[in-house]
């Protein structure tokens, strides 16, 4: 009797729980965004941008955003530490991609690194919000000059076919951001969850 | 009410106190990493049968480190210290590939362990000064860390013997810890 309760419950409200992946090449914000998430979205404040020091592994965020539960994974960016991202890929429900707005060098290096990511079939129709952040920086570059960057590999991604001949479609989101102050990510998490509500994929639950 | 004062009193003021595991399989160096933090001096250890508890106060919290011993025969008794534990230091002998898929095992069967199901974890990749160690991708591919997905984690490379790598581990930890532990 407990059991067919607990599972009832568990179908009823275990349905609310999303788990969404920030990636990003180094240094693009990913663990600030991450601890402005948790002081803007749970009790317990995050680290201040200038104590946070370059992830190896994986830092978690789990958050209440109104009704549904939010968790975000937070891996690391550097080159070598990016072979793991894609062990994480079939279990989550959204990709946020942070770029660093002001790091005009390696613009190529994270695009590829997006269209990689884009073109992963365990990641078909999942959806994306990109992130520009650094905004504040006084080179960085506009929104729209990053629009027409990255456009291309979300272009087409949406266009090329995958093996089974359909077309994906995904939601993409563009958002400016300024983590270290907090600025766009509202905005862009209402986004997330909005999109999460109508349509998300449904994941085999493992437990680890 | 006295029990509101003093936790507010130690909010404050109080040093917060952690209690950590450090864990791996025999000759990983886990008495050497305790005592360079302990004491920052490389003692000459002998295999660890039983434990070694010291305190450290390293940014304003206070670490309690146990450090069992990591012999085949004394592995089973590692879950006694289970519960209330903050965070886990596993290391990892990075010049010993051959070990790598036992180190693996065991940190699986600890990591089941419902007292441990979301403790913070920290891989010490040690022995980086042996020629022919290990990088640290190898060594989180090797002990397949990637599979956590529960729990925060961390790998660094470090060197007991040279003092590399260890505080930045420790960073970590006080992040982790600070910013709310699981």
């Amino acid at each position: 009797m407990y059991s067919l309760l607990s599972g009832l419950w568990k179908y009823l409200f275990s349905k609310n729980e999303y788990f969404i992946l920030i990636l990003g090449l180094d240094g693009a914000g990913k663990t600030t965004l991450l601890e402005q998430i948790k002081t803007k979205y749970t009790k317990v404040p995050g680290l201040p941008p200038h104590k946070i020091i370059p992830t190896v592994g994986l830092n978690i965020a789990k958050t209440q955003y109104e009704e549904i539960k939010l968790t975000y994974w937070d891996l690391g960016g550097q080159s070598q530490l990016r072979s793991i991202w894609n062990k994480y890929f079939t279990d989550v429900h959204a990709v946020i991609y942070v770029v660093d707005s002001n790091d005009k060098e390696r613009f190529t290096e994270s695009k590829d690194e997006l269209e990689s990511i884009v073109c992963d079939p365990k990641l078909k129709g999942v959806p994306l919000l990109l992130f520009f952040n650094k905004q504040d920086l006084p080179d960085s570059e506009s929104i729209e000059f990053l629009t027409s960057v990255f456009k291309s590999v979300i272009n087409n991604q949406s266009l090329s076919s995958s093996e089974d001949g359909t077309t994906i479609s995904r939601n993409v989101q563009l958002q400016s951001l300024i983590a270290s102050k907090g600025e766009g990510i509202s905005e862009g998490i209402k986004w997330l969850a909005d999109n999460l509500r109508k349509n998300a994929r449904t994941i085999e639950k493992t437990d680890y | 009410m006295g029990n509101l004062f003093s936790s507010v009193f130690f909010k404050l003021f109080g040093n917060k106190d952690v209690r950590i595991l450090i864990l791996g399989l025999d000759s990983a160096g886990k008495t050497t990493i305790l005592y360079k933090l302990q004491c920052g001096e490389v003692l000459t250890t002998i295999p660890t049968i039983g434990f070694n508890v010291e305190s450290i106060t390293y940014k304003n919290i206070r670490f309690f480190l146990w450090d069992l011993g990591g012999q085949s025969a004394i592995r089973p008794y590692w879950r006694c210290y289970y519960p209330n534990t903050n965070a886990i230091i596993y290391v990892v002998d990075s010049s010993d590939p051959d070990r790598l898929g036992i180190a693996n095992e065991e940190l699986v069967a600890m990591l089941s362990e419902e007292e441990l199901r979301t403790t913070p974890l920290l891989v010490f990749a040690n022995k980086q000064d042996l020629p022919g160690a290990l990088t640290d991708a190898q060594v989180s591919e090797g002990l397949k860390l990637s599979s956590l997905k529960n729990r925060q984690w961390a790998i660094c490379k470090t060197s007991a013997i040279n003092g590399v790598g260890i505080y930045e581990g420790l960073d970590w930890l006080v992040n982790v810890i600070s910013s709310g532990g699981s």
